[in-house]
């Protein structure tokens, strides 16, 4: 939500994403506006700037929690209690703090089985990258879903993943993959579904720094069937965050 | 809306399963999302050190398809260049030339590409210059390919001022770096991209210089068109994007 500041910014987004079908988004706070690793107190500007945004138009949105899983555990766990168990947000949102492998992980994952919420971790293709000691690949990532088979992990970034993220990503059952990313590279979200099944791929925009049209565009231009789109559209993130 | 798409590519690309078997079937796909005319590169070109046998294939294969033009690839890095522009820019059916300078491994500054703008020039011929045709964090681990940089690109258009060639690729950042060159340029919408992607790129680039490129097939088409076609730009706007501005640049 880096244009999220303002109210009728968001006000047009929710217009603007009403006119293109978009029901309700998931909304995160402008999560490296402090750097990849934010204290506790910017982690907590963070997250009210989202609990903000959820208040304006709170038919529309779900936010996300977002944490430093550096840290430590007593911090993390009260930036949860607070968004998740006070604010009501869904899910939890990781960046480029650390690794997904990093053992500071451990209480995040068992908070968000806790509360039975999603973990969306920023992934993304290290081959070229090459900053893995903070920033996780997408093999880092699902192997942070093997190590907890109870916390439901959504892989971020379909199009950062690329075609080896996705055969990473094969038979982890507590993990999802958003359609997320870079420019709609054709192929890739056809191979997710060929090598994931229908349900286990999520529509997601990148918003502000993608174009809303060109999101749903590379999901509804693609080959894909009206039964699987619309699963990847709406059914499967339905089920994920328990929508009505 | 009427659509012209300055960026499209025909034949096998080696990292990805995505080429379009047939001329006829890449008419086809354009056309049912809207397109009415093209011009279209070989990807037989890109990693070939000369370009002339994919050129050749690709004018063959383009000869009975009204919709589609070839825009040859000349590579400013080869002792024969020269030639290959003779046979090019006399043709009638080629409206510009591209340069793949991070594929073909030359510099803009370099003395064979001062030439080959001088020889452009004389003649009346338009360039089209590829900065990225593949994110580079995305590139296949046995490329090392980096696009050209917006520094190059920079100094370029300030050499040559009225050269005002046509430069695809460029992410959102990199247009609006470049549009504080002086000297003129435009750009496609293939990389470029934020949300509303016009209105942003309107920002600090006239309308007038934004042209529609989908980079088919590397990219999806539909997400492509829809850039366009959903802009909050005014009507008149988004058909200058989508058509006006190629029509004219291009003389077509």
């Amino acid at each position: 939500m880096g244009d999220g500041n303002r109210r009728t910014d968001v006000r047009k987004l929710v217009a603007r994403g009403r006119r293109f079908g978009i029901e309700q988004m998931v909304a995160l706070g402008d999560v490296l506006f402090y750097g990849r690793s934010p204290n506790a107190k910017q982690l907590r500007a963070i997250n009210d700037e989202t609990a903000r945004v959820v208040s304006w138009e709170p038919d529309y949105f779900f936010g996300f929690c977002y944490l430093n899983p550096k840290l430590g555990e007593r911090a993390v766990r009260a930036e949860i209690d607070r968004c998740v168990g006070g604010l009501g947000f869904r899910g939890i949102k990781l960046e480029i703090a650390n690794n997904a492998i990093d053992p500071c992980m451990k209480p995040v994952m068992e908070a968000a089985e806790a509360y039975d919420v999603p973990l969306l971790q920023h992934t993304w293709s290290q081959t070229k990258v090459r900053k893995r000691s903070f920033h996780s690949d997408p093999e880092d990532t699902c192997t942070l879903a093997k190590r907890y088979p109870n916390t439901k992990v959504i892989m971020a970034h379909l199009t950062g993943c690329g075609f080896r993220g996705v055969l990473a990503a094969r038979v982890i059952d507590n993990l999802w993959i958003d359609t997320s990313g870079a420019a709609p590279e054709a192929g890739i979200v056809e191979h997710a579904i060929e090598n994931l099944g229908s349900s286990r791929v999520l529509y997601g925009s990148d918003l502000p720094i993608r174009d809303l049209p060109a999101a749903i565009g590379q999901v509804a231009g693609s080959g894909l069937s009206a039964a699987d789109q619309k699963a990847v559209f709406y059914n499967n993130a339905a089920k994920l965050l328990k929508l009505a | 809306m009427t659509l012209f798409d300055t960026n499209v590519w025909f034949g096998s690309w080696p990292f990805a399963p995505i080429g379009i078997p047939s001329a006829a079937a890449l008419e086809k796909r354009l056309g049912s999302n809207g397109i009415e005319g093209a011009l279209v590169s070989s990807f037989e070109t890109v990693f070939q050190v000369d370009p002339m046998p994919g050129n050749r294939a690709l004018r063959q294969a383009l000869r009975k398809r009204k919709s589609l033009q070839a825009l040859p690839v000349i590579n400013p890095g080869t002792p024969a260049w020269e030639d290959h522009f003779e046979e090019l820019a006399t043709s009638s059916d080629v409206p510009a030339l591209r340069l793949l300078p991070s594929y073909h491994d030359y510099r803009l500054n370099s003395k064979s590409t001062q030439r080959l703008v001088r020889a452009t020039e004389a003649n009346g011929v338009r360039l089209v210059i590829t900065a990225r045709l593949v994110d580079e964090r995305q590139e296949h681990k046995a490329v090392n390919i980096k696009p050209v940089s917006v520094e190059a690109l920079t100094d370029f258009v300030q050499k040559h001022p009225q050269l005002n060639p046509l430069i695809q690729g460029l992410n959102r950042h990199e247009v609006e770096a470049l549009s504080k060159a002086e000297g003129q340029f435009l750009t496609d919408t293939s990389f470029a991209e934020w949300e509303d992607t016009l209105k942003v790129l309107k920002g600090f680039l006239p309308v007038s210089r934004m042209l529609f490129g989908s980079l088919t097939p590397l990219h999806v088409l539909q997400a492509q068109v829809d850039k366009i076609r959903c802009s909050s730009l005014t009507d008149r706007q988004r058909q200058l994007v989508a058509s006006g501005n190629a029509k004219n640049y291009f003389g077509l």
